[in-house]
C-alpha cells in the first residue's frame, strides 16, 4: 500500500529499473506464476494451428499439411453440432441463473451466524462436496434420485405418491443436474465472497446499528454494496465460460434417455474428436469455444463498466 | 504373402506330448520344458510342426548384429503382485531369451492397464513408443496405419517368424490392412461370448422346466412376476438389463439374434446390426417385456453394470444375459458367490431358449473373433527384425507352454491331458501372475488342441467345482450356433470417423425404443434409425457397399 502510494507520487521521475530493484521481492513472488503461464498457457498456443491442419501425429504439429478452414466447415455442417451448442447454452444458462446467486446468498447467511463454532463447522461441511469427484457424485445421485430404487422415490411410493423421473425425463433431469451442481460448488464458492465481506469496514455496521438499522437493512445497504464489485467480477468471469462446459459432470450424470439435453460440446468433442483420434476437430471446437467465450467476456465487461462498475480491465 | 497353414491340432498334440514327457521330479530348473525338446520327439508332429518348433536348427536364419528391443507390458497394478516387468514370467523370458539370442538386449516398458491408450498415443506421437506395442482398439490401430506410423512386418515374419505363422494360422489375416501385414492379432481360443442364466430354484418352486423356447422364456418371466417365487413383492426383477451396450448389446444380444431374418451376404456385411431385417421385432419384444413390467425400470442409468451385478447378487433377478462367465468368479465380488450367501438355496442355471424359427431353428448368437490383442511395431522402430524374433520365440510351443503353465509339480500337474494349475501361496515370489496374456502376447488363452480338453481347461479358471461345472454347461451353449461379425480387409474411413458417435447413439436407440410406450414403439424406433442414418451411418453403409463389391468382386 505504502509502496504504491509512493510510486504514485514519483511515477514520472524514476525509471522501470528503479522499481524493479526496490520491489524485487514482490516481483520475485510474481515470477513463478508468470513462468507458469508462459510455459503452460502461452507456449502451447502454437498447437492451435492444428485446427487449420490435417494433423498427423507422426509428422508433428509443424510439419502437418495446412487445410485452411476445412475442419470448421465440417463442424458447422454437422447437424448435431448446433444441438450440442444449444444444450451447452441451456445448461450453463440455468447454472448461471440458479447457481450463480447461491454462493452469494450462502456467504451472507454464513456471515450472519453468531456462534463461531457453528460457523466453522458449517463451512467445513459445505466445502466438502467440492472435493468429491463427479463419478462419486454420480453414484450418490443414482442412489438418491433413481426412479425405481432411489431413496426419494421409494419414500414417495411408500407414502402413496407417484415416482418422479428425476434422472430419466429431460426437464426433470435438467433441474436435478443444476441442483446437484449447486450443492457441489456452492460452499466452495462462498470463500471469495466471505473474504470480500471481511474487507467491509466494520465502522459502517456500527454506525448503522446506532442509526437503528435492522439486520436485513444492514445486509441490504452495507453487505451487498460492499461485495458488489466482487460479484460483478465473478459474473464477468463466469460469462466468459458460458460456452465452456466440463466433461465429467454431463458425462457422468447423463444417460441415454436424456441425451436431448445431456449431449453438450465437451461430450461432442470426446466422441468426434478424441475417441476417433481427430485432434484437429477437437482443437477447432476448442478454438470456437474460446472465441465465443471472449465475445461474452468482453461484452459483459463493457456492460459492467457502463453501469459504473470497475470491470476486470 | 506365403502362408504356412499348419493345423493347430498338430502343434497342440506335439505340445501335449512334450508336457507329458517333461514331468517328474527331475524337472528341477526353469529350463525343463525347453530341454525336453517337445516337437521333435512327438510322433504326431509333421515336418511342418518340426520346422516351426525349432527354427534355430531348421532354416530360420539367426538375426545378426547387436539389437536393442523394448516390449510394452501392461501393468495391472494388482496389490500383492510383483511389478509387471519384474515378474516370474519376465524374469524367465529375460534369462532364457538371452541364452538363445545374446545379441538382442531385451527391455520391458510397463504401461498402466487403465491408461493404456492415452499413454500409447503420447508415446507414439513423441516417437518414444516401444518396439513392440499392443492395443485392443481397432480404430486407433487403423489411424496409426493411416498416418504411416506402423511398420510392415510381412518380410520379417517370412524370414524370422516360422512359429508365428504356424501358430497364428488364420488369425494372421486379422492383422492385414490394405493388403499388408501391419500387425499381428493374438489368437483367441475361447470364443464363448454370451451367456444366459435363469434362477433354477425359482423355476423349481413354480414347477417350470428350464425355458427351451421363446414362449417358455416369456412365460417363465411372467410367472416370476405374478407368482413371486422369491417373495420379494414389487422388488422382483424377472429379467434384468443394464445400459452397457458397448459390446454388441450384451444384455439382449441373443434375443435380437433370434428375430433376424434371412438376408443377403452384402446386407450382412454392410448394414449396421440394428437395421438387419427382423432386429426391430426383437427390440419390440424387449419393449413388450419392459411394458409388462418384467424389466428393471432404472436400467438406463446403469451404464457400468454395477447395479445390475448387485441386483443379481441380492437375488432379485430371475433371468439375465451377459458375457458367458458374468456371474462366476473366484473373488468375493462374484455375483453367484454373493447370491448364494444372500439367498441360501439360490441356484443359477444356463439356458438357451432364443431359437430363431425363421433361420433354421438355430439359436444364433455372436461369438468372439478368434483374435485378441493387436501387436504392432512402430515405423520408427530400429528393431523390426528383432521384434519378430522375440515374438516368434515366445510363440514357440515349448516356450508358450511354459509361459502358460510354469514348472510341472510346482505350478501345475498333468491330469488326463490337462495341465491343472496348483495353488502357489501368495507370498511365493515364483507365483505366476494371473495375467499371463500380458506376456504370451500372441495368444489369448491356451489351446490344448481338443475342444473337450479346452472346455475343461477354461473351466479350471474357477476354483469352485460347482462353478466349474456351471461354466462347462454354459460354454457349450455359448458356442452353439455361433456367428462372427463380418470383417472388411480394409479400413472403412467413415466408420473410423463416426464409430464412437454411432456406438453412443446405438445405446440411445435401444434404450429409448425399449422404454417407449407400446403404441409409440414404431415411431420411436423408426425416428431414431432415421437420425442414426443422418449422423453418419448412411455414409458408413455406402462406403461399405463399395468396399464389399471390391472385396468380393
Amino acid at each position: 500500500m505504502i509502496a504504491e502510494a509512493r510510486a504514485g507520487n514519483k511515477l514520472k521521475k524514476k525509471g522501470v529499473f528503479y522499481y524493479l530493484k526496490r520491489d524485487f521481492e514482490l516481483y520475485l513472488l510474481l515470477l513463478l506464476p508468470v513462468v507458469y503461464y508462459v510455459v503452460f498457457k502461452y507456449v502451447p498456443m502454437y498447437g492451435v494451428t492444428i485446427a487449420f491442419k490435417d494433423y498427423n501425429m507422426f509428422k508433428g504439429i509443424l510439419a502437418s499439411d495446412w487445410v485452411g478452414l476445412d475442419v470448421f466447415k465440417e463442424i458447422f455442417q454437422m447437424k448435431n453440432f448446433y444441438t450440442v451448442v444449444r444444450n451447452t447454452f441451456l445448461i450453463n444458462g440455468f447454472d448461471l441463473l440458479l447457481g450463480f446467486p447461491a454462493p452469494v446468498l450462502l456467504a451472507i447467511l454464513l456471515n450472519e451466524i453468531r456462534s463461531v463454532h457453528f460457523k466453522k463447522i458449517s463451512q467445513t461441511v459445505l466445502y466438502l462436496p467440492h472435493f468429491l469427484s463427479w463419478v462419486i457424485i454420480g453414484g450418490i445421485a443414482y442412489q438418491i434420485f433413481a426412479t425405481q430404487s432411489g431413496m426419494i422415490n421409494t419414500t414417495l411410493r411408500q407414502m402413496g405418491f407417484e415416482s418422479i423421473p428425476f434422472l430419466t425425463e429431460k426437464w426433470h433431469w435438467l433441474f436435478t443436474y443444476v441442483g446437484i451442481g449447486i450443492w457441489q460448488s456452492m460452499g466452495w464458492g462462498t470463500i471469495i465472497y466471505l473474504a470480500a465481506i471481511t474487507g467491509i469496514n466494520s465502522e459502517l455496521y456500527e454506525a448503522a446499528e446506532v442509526d437503528g438499522a435492522s439486520r436485513l437493512q444492514k445486509i441490504w445497504h452495507i453487505t451487498i454494496p460492499g461485495i458488489m464489485s466482487t460479484i460483478v467480477i465473478m459474473l464477468i468471469l463466469r460469462m466468459g465460460q458460458i460456452i465452456t462446459i466440463g466433461f465429467d459432470r454431463p458425462y457422468v450424470l447423463g444417460n441415454p434417455l436424456v441425451t436431448d439435453f445431456s449431449e453438450v460440446i465437451s461430450t461432442f468433442t470426446y466422441h468426434y474428436g478424441l475417441k476417433a483420434a481427430r485432434y484437429s476437430l477437437a482443437t477447432a471446437v476448442g478454438l470456437f469455444q474460446s472465441v465465443i467465450g471472449i465475445i461474452f467476456l468482453t461484452s459483459t465487461n463493457a456492460i459492467a463498466k457502463k453501469c459504473g462498475e470497475t470491470g476486470i480491465w | 504373402m506365403k502362408k504356412t497353414r499348419m493345423p493347430a491340432v498338430l502343434l497342440a498334440a506335439a505340445l501335449l506330448f512334450s508336457a507329458c514327457q517333461s514331468g517328474g521330479p527331475s524337472a528341477s530348473s526353469n529350463a525343463a520344458p525347453s530341454s525336453s525338446a517337445p516337437a521333435s520327439s512327438a510322433p504326431a508332429s509333421s515336418s511342418a510342426a518340426e520346422s516351426s518348433s525349432q527354427p534355430d536348427e531348421s532354416g530360420a536364419p539367426t538375426l545378426e548384429g547387436e539389437h536393442e528391443l523394448t516390449v510394452e507390458i501392461f501393468e495391472r497394478g494388482v496389490a500383492g503382485q510383483l511389478p509387471a516387468d519384474k515378474s516370474f514370467h519376465t524374469d524367465w523370458i529375460r534369462e532364457n531369451f538371452a541364452k538363445e539370442h545374446p545379441n538382442i538386449k531385451l527391455n520391458y516398458m510397463p504401461v498402466p492397464r487403465a491408461q493404456e491408450l492415452e499413454k500409447l498415443n503420447i508415446l507414439m506421437a513423441s516417437k518414444e513408443a516401444p518396439d513392440i506395442c499392443v492395443l485392443y482398439n481397432t480404430e486407433t490401430l487403423y489411424s496409426y496405419v493411416d498416418q504411416g506410423g506402423v511398420a510392415e512386418l510381412g518380410e520379417a515374419i517370412e524370414k524370422y517368424g516360422p512359429n508365428l505363422q504356424a501358430y497364428l494360422g488364420d488369425s494372421m489375416e486379422y492383422g492385414i490392412f490394405n493388403g499388408k501385414q501391419y500387425a499381428l492379432s493374438a489368437k483367441r481360443v475361447n470364443q464363448a461370448k454370451h451367456g444366459s442364466y435363469i434362477r433354477k430354484d425359482w423355476l423349481d418352486k413354480l414347477g417350470l422346466s428350464v425355458p427351451a423356447n421363446m414362449e417358455e422364456f416369456h412365460e417363465a418371466l411372467l410367472a416370476f412376476k405374478e407368482k413371486d417365487p422369491g417373495g420379494l413383492g414389487s422388488e422382483t426383477i424377472p429379467f434384468a438389463m443394464n445400459a452397457d451396450f458397448s459390446e454388441s448389446t450384451w444384455p439382449i444380444s441373443p434375443i435380437l439374434d433370434s428375430f433376424t431374418e434371412e438376408m443377403s451376404d452384402e446386407d450382412f456385411y454392410c448394414l449396421p446390426r440394428y437395421m438387419w431385417p427382423g432386429v426391430k421385432e426383437g427390440v419390440r419384444f424387449v419393449n413388450q417385456l419392459f411394458n409388462e413390467g418384467l424389466i428393471n425400470v432404472d436400467f438406463p442409468l446403469d451404464n457400468d453394470k454395477a447395479v445390475y451385478k448387485e441386483l443379481i447378487a441380492q437375488g432379485k433377478v430371475g433371468a439375465f444375459i451377459n458375457n458367458t462367465a458374468f456371474p462366476l468368479g473366484n473373488g468375493t465380488d462374484a455375483a453367484i458367490t454373493n447370491l448364494q450367501k444372500n439367498v441360501p438355496g439360490a441356484e443359477l442355471i444356463p439356458m438357451d431358449p432364443f431359437i430363431n424359427e425363421a433361420r433354421g431353428g438355430k439359436t444364433w448368437k455372436q461369438v468372439y473373433d478368434p483374435t485378441g490383442i493387436y501387436i504392432f511395431v512402430p515405423s520408427f522402430s530400429k528393431s523390426v527384425d528383432a521384434a519378430v524374433v522375440y515374438l516368434d520365440w515366445i510363440t514357440r510351443s515349448d516356450n508358450l507352454f511354459f509361459l502358460h503353465n510354469g514348472v510341472e509339480g510346482e505350478h501345475y500337474e498333468m491330469k488326463d491331458g490337462i495341465p491343472v494349475p496348483l495353488v502357489v501361496p501368495d507370498d511365493n515370489p515364483r507365483k505366476m501372475s494371473p495375467a499371463t496374456i500380458d506376456v504370451t502376447l500372441t495368444t489369448n488363452g491356451q489351446d490344448l488342441g481338443d475342444p473337450e480338453l479346452n472346455r475343461k481347461l477354461f473351466s479350471l479358471s474357477y476354483t469352485d467345482p460347482a462353478q466349474q461345472a456351471l461354466y462347462e454347461q454354459e460354454y457349450v451353449l455359448s458356442t452353439k450356433d455361433g456367428y462372427l461379425l463380418p470383417r472388411f480387409d480394409r479400413p472403412i474411413q467413415s466408420q473410423l470417423k463416426y464409430n464412437s458417435v454411432l456406438k453412443n447413439f446405438e445405446t440411445e436407440i435401444l434404450v429409448k425404443s425399449v422404454t417407449a410406450p407400446a403404441d409409440q414403439f414404431d415411431a420411436t424406433f423408426d425416428g431414431l434409425i432415421q437420425e442414426y442414418l443422418t449422423l453418419g451411418a448412411q455414409e458408413v453403409i455406402d462406403e461399405k457397399r463399395v468396399a464389399y463389391q471390391e472385396m468380393k468382386g
